[in-house]
């Protein structure tokens, strides 16, 4: 053994002994390496911005059914532009560099559409009348194959997500190359700013894959020439999904945006290099890289400088955890178009279908308490919502609070509650909060409304459910109902919710004028008007007492102090909408 | 033997099946499909739901969507003459496009990562069982229970925090402080202490000494700024490429010959040269270069051995080899540390990456890709080793200890063999057997990815897709992953039941 433990003494040796001597050996080696240096990137605007995404970009197309979705819009933000878009608290945006539209007449509706005359796609063709006109019949025309699905109605030619606002529109009557278009509706619609994508997508790529000229095209839907638009249909709802990193070729993916996509590393990050064609302004940065990064993962990669924007969905961990870097990063609090609210159900039977016990259920949640201890951590600025289809940042929201809410559920009354309670002698009544599970935040927001309401003689059992959607469906499960909606900036998207045995509407709630007014809405144009019946509406909901709003979600957006031009969005646009103004400042 | 392979092979594949049957239900029940789209307001909410259904057979009850799935990946088992059709995942991508994608990923990850574990492991599990109940023993026991025990997503946090944010943080400036410089010549010297062991005296040499040097060292390389631009230096290279030299003449034949030695030492001493002599074509080599100088080595290797190996022309051939691929990853190393000081400029002195395998857009020389890549693999690498380390150390310690129990081991040595040789002949054989099982449920387990480990460190790999389709209740890329990962863990149980037969005779007799 004794040699073996010299063997051992002398490697102890020899390792220190290397160390030491390693010290003479870190300034020999430069010579042989400096021979294939390359320069760090340096692009005229300060070096790439990196952004976070936390799921892999899948297709070219985000109208279609597959590609609509929040994570190719991350990407197609800065690549496909459309008449307008939705600004950061979700307000409508025009967007002039690419076109202007107007409404030429109410009745019939017509709206006037006019391209404009420089806006081409990053391959020199102009973008016109042609896309458009493809966009109708993808959505509007209503063409369905001769097939049969599974559910017994003709399968669609074009396989989109939704047609709503589209199918009121006439076929638009138009030439190949023209630059202006009007759309003629069957009935008034309310929405009728965002019937048209925000993305437009190319018809002459879409033309050239089915093997016809756009001329063709164009003619083959005006004659609704099925046979004509079968391959186009094949293309178009499939040809510009990609597999990871299986980047199409440039010709198929043009650009109408500030930003065409240069590559895309499967797994790893996708790279924007500003269109050289763009019409608009030019982008303030040149190249984009957008890496695919867990959401949990993205505070530390933005502390190593691996990314340079991150927005990731709130926790309050994760809102102490960006605090904590300090100055090495800049936070940007702010909300989420995304609204939680306790919905009651009123079906016959149901002990929420006697207006004084949702009076008494009102009276004692907590609402202030539960905005104070549960989202302020993560947005000093968050207030109590009392409106459903208005966010408290949208200009008419005081306005409507001061007609529809007189205020009474502000604080918790506990001694009226209790009144209510005991005079319908329902002292003890178990009532039922369903909520989604696990959501530590809902747990919270149910205790907290427990330790209230149970002082008023309610009992509140906590019913947490994996399975929220068909939880709610289920009438028998629960007396009240914590979710939240997430807001689309479509006005008329409400009408589902509460009028009258409606899909979303399982409660049973029904109310004649709030059903009236919501008729009227979703064929009215005019903005006061359409304020005037929302105003109804809420006063209504409230009077009702059909659900009680809480709070809109916080949201957070943090990014390097290299960077600016980034802004919190509370839209479902993603942090990525104004990707054209980020900025590095060093 | 092949009536044995057959009847593994024919009861495997049904065992699969039926595994894929229930993965297959799990799945299906795992959550609700359609939530994300219930609490979503959107105008086309109901049209969203609609497709959704059609994409995923939702209106077939799931046992029978199984059959509907199993149609297309029958396919597979076929490979040129069907198509192989795994089905789409909810964004309409080619399941198989996916798989291609992820496994890559997954390999170039874990496989490093086992592989070193299993040395690491292995070589530790075996010393510690030589020196059992020694302060070694102690100290490798405790540790490795202590790194099996963490929370593999809290050592990987942990070690973002600290081994990359604060490490490329401090890079900034890098100097040791003398007083840090005191705390690690301390443990260092303890370290040492504990591995040399002996009387009072020799302990306190031993900490002495270690604790001068390494201490000193870390002193002198902060005075002299060795960590802005880091490298190995001819003397470094030189001293190590002797020391293996020594080590692997040690392991293979022992210092009775010195022929072993001789082939060894001018093993070491071509590789030397060759870092002169190499210098134009290790400038920016390509891989090919690089694979290409280590079959040259091999060959050298076998040469010397073979001139100068003498009577031990075996041992000769072997340490000769390895110790040419020894100073050839000297080399290696030097290379990789000599473009830190122009890579570590490219990305703005973060050096230590958090996430992804690769820098977005890089470009640069063969030596800093490869630092790149280095950079990117060295944290999750270490959370996996630290993580599989306990498994080998404990497995082969008790599997050594066990052998050298044995009549044969004594009869070994009562015929007066060097322990070396009992040890390595007798003892480190026998003891190998148990461990080959452990080795296949390993690489299987690489086929599954690292779930956590890719996760935390955002490589999009095997055990992502899984995770990430499972929450989406997304059955294609679920079950493909499955099968990739069921197929795996079948196969290599079946290859260690094999291999069992074969190394171990009485296996095969029963």
């Amino acid at each position: 053994m004794t040699t073996k433990r010299r063997g051992m003494a002398f490697f102890a040796v020899l390792t220190a002994g290397a160390l030491a001597l390693s010290a003479c050996g870190g300034d020999d080696d430069d010579s042989g390496s400096g021979s294939g240096d390359t320069e760090a990137p340096s692009g005229s605007s300060g070096g790439p911005i990196t952004v976070a995404s936390d799921t892999e970009f899948t297709s070219y197309n985000g109208n279609s059914e597959t590609g609509n979705g929040t994570w190719n819009a991350f990407v197609l933000n800065g690549v496909q532009d459309g008449f307008w878009d939705y600004g950061p608290q979700g307000e409508i945006v025009r967007n002039e560099a690419f076109g202007t539209y107007e409404m030429t007449s109410e009745n019939p509706l017509t709206v006037r559409y006019t391209f404009a005359e420089d806006a081409v796609w990053s391959d020199g063709t102009a973008i016109d009348c042609d896309d458009l006109l493809l966009e109708w019949a993808t959505q509007g025309a209503g063409y369905e194959t001769a097939e049969i699905g599974e559910d017994g109605n003709p399968v669609p030619l074009f396989r989109v997500p939704g047609t709503t606002g589209y199918d009121l529109v006439a076929k638009p009557t138009c030439q190949p190359g023209d630059k202006e278009v009007e759309f003629v509706y069957s009935e008034p619609f309310a929405d009728w700013q965002q019937v048209t994508n925000t993305s437009m997508l190319p018809a002459h790529t879409v033309a050239e894959q089915a093997g016809i000229t756009p001329e063709d095209l164009v003619t083959a839907i005006q004659n609704d020439d099925l046979a004509a638009l079968a391959p186009v249909a094949e293309f178009w709802n499939t040809g510009w999904d990609m597999g990871p990193g299986a980047l199409l070729d440039p010709a198929l993916i043009p650009s109408s945006g500030p930003y065409v996509i240069d590559s895309w590393e499967a797994g790893q990050s996708l790279t924007l290099v500003a269109n050289e064609s763009y019409y608009g302004d030019a982008p303030a940065t040149d190249t984009i890289v957008i890496r695919f990064i867990p959401q949990d993962q993205q505070v530390q990669a933005l502390a190593n400088g691996e990314v340079d924007v991150i927005a990731p969905q709130v926790n309050v961990d994760l809102v102490a955890s960006l605090d904590a870097l300090g100055d090495q990063v800049t936070v940007i609090k702010g909300d989420e178009m995304t609204w939680e609210h306790l919905d009651f159900n009123q079906t016959p039977g149901a002990v929420m279908a006697d207006p004084n016990l949702r009076q008494a259920f009102a009276m004692c949640v907590p609402r202030q308490q539960i905005v104070d201890n549960l989202i302020k951590p993560a947005n000093p600025e968050a207030v109590v919502m009392n409106l459903r289809e208005f966010f408290p940042w949208d200009p008419e929201y005081d306005q409507v609070v001061g007609e529809a809410y007189g205020g009474e559920y502000d604080e918790p009354d506990i001694e009226g509650a209790k009144a209510l309670i005991d005079a319908a002698g329902l002292a003890g009544t178990q009532i039922r909060v369903l909520r989604s599970d696990p959501n530590p935040r809902r747990a919270d927001t149910v205790a907290a409304i427990k330790a209230s309401c149970d002082q008023a003689g309610f009992e509140i059992v906590d019913t947490p459910t994996q399975d929220l959607g068909a939880g709610i469906t289920d009438v028998t499960s629960y007396e009240v109902a914590l979710f939240a909606w997430a807001g689309s900036g479509v006005m008329t998207s409400g009408a589902s919710l509460y009028r009258t045995a409606e899909g979303q509407n399982p409660y049973g709630y029904s109310n004649p004028d709030v059903d009236a007014a919501w008729d009227e809405l979703v064929v009215t144009t005019d903005e006061t008007r359409q304020v005037e019946l929302l105003t109804e509406i809420e006063t209504n909901l409230w009077d009702d007492l059909f659900s009680i709003p809480l709070y809109a979600h916080p949201g957070v957006t943090a990014h390097s102090p290299n960077v600016e031009g980034v802004q919190q969005n509370a839209a479902q646009t993603q942090v990525s909408f104004n990707l054209e103004e980020w900025a590095r400042t060093s | 033997m092949l009536v044995f392979i057959v009847r593994r092979v024919i009861v495997s594949f049904f065992i699969l099946l039926a595994a894929t049957f229930v993965m297959y239900l799990l799945t299906a029940n795992a959550g609700n499909p359609l939530g994300d789209l219930q609490e979503s307001r959107a105008p086309n909410r109901e049209a969203l739901i609609e497709a959704r259904i059609r994409l995923l057979n939702l209106d077939t009850p799931a046992p029978l969507r199984y059959f509907i799935w199993l149609k297309g990946a029958a396919g597979c088992l076929v490979p040129f003459a069907m198509e192989c059709d795994l089905g789409q995942n909810l964004q309409g991508q080619d399941v198989t496009a996916l798989l291609g994608v992820a496994l890559p990923q997954t390999l170039q990850l874990v496989i490093a990562a086992t592989v070193l574990a299993m040395v690491l492991g292995i070589t530790v599990g075996i010393v510690t069982a030589l020196r059992q109940y020694s302060s070694l023993d102690y100290t490798v026991t405790f540790s490795a229970f202590l790194f099996f025990s963490l929370p593999i997503f809290w050592v990987a946090v942990l070690l973002k925090e600290y081994g990359a944010i604060r490490f490329n943080d401090w890079l900034a400036d890098p100097s040791v402080p003398i007083g840090v410089a005191v705390v690690l010549g301390v443990i260092s010297g303890l370290f040492w202490m504990i591995v040399i062991s002996g009387d009072r005296t020799r302990r306190l040499t031993t900490f002495a000494a270690a604790f001068v040097a390494s201490a000193g060292a870390l002193w002198l390389l902060s005075e002299t700024r060795w960590f802005e631009d880091p490298g190995l230096g001819i003397i470094v290279i030189a001293v190590t490429a002797v020391g293996i030299a020594f080590l692997t003449t040690a392991l293979v034949a022992g210092f009775t010959y010195r022929n072993v030695l001789y082939a060894a030492l001018a093993s070491a001493g071509i590789g030397i040269v060759c870092h002169f002599a190499l210098a134009s074509v290790l400038d920016d080599p390509s891989g090919l270069t690089i694979v290409g100088l280590a079959l040259v080595t091999v060959a050298v290797g076998l040469g010397l051995g073979y001139g100068l190996g003498g009577l031990q022309r075996r041992q000769a051939m072997q340490a000769a080899v390895l110790t040419g691929l020894g100073t050839g990853a000297l080399l290696f190393l030097d290379r990789l540390l000599g473009a830190w000081d122009t890579y570590s400029d490219q990305v703005g002195g973060r050096v230590i990456a958090t996430i992804g395998a690769r820098t977005p857009n890089f470009d640069g020389t063969f030596w800093e890709q490869g630092l790149d890549r280095a950079t990117h693999l060295i944290l999750p690498t270490i959370a996996i080793v630290l993580i599989s380390f306990a498994t080998y150390t404990r497995y082969t310690r008790s599997s050594m200890l066990e052998v050298l129990n044995q009549d044969y081991v004594r009869t070994a040595r009562s015929k007066g063999l060097a322990e070396r040789g009992v040890i390595v002949k007798h003892a480190f054989r026998n003891a190998m057997i148990p461990i080959t099982t452990l080795m296949a449920f390993d690489f299987a387990g690489v086929l599954s990815g690292a779930v956590i480990t890719e996760n935390v460190f955002g490589w999009t790999g095997l055990g992502r897709l899984f995770a990430d389709s499972l929450r989406a209740v997304d059955p294609n890329p679920v079950m493909g992953f499955f099968l990739i990962a069921g197929t795996a863990a079948v196969l290599f149980n079946m290859l260690a039941d094999i291999a069992y037969a074969f190394l171990d005779p009485r296996i095969r007799l029963s």
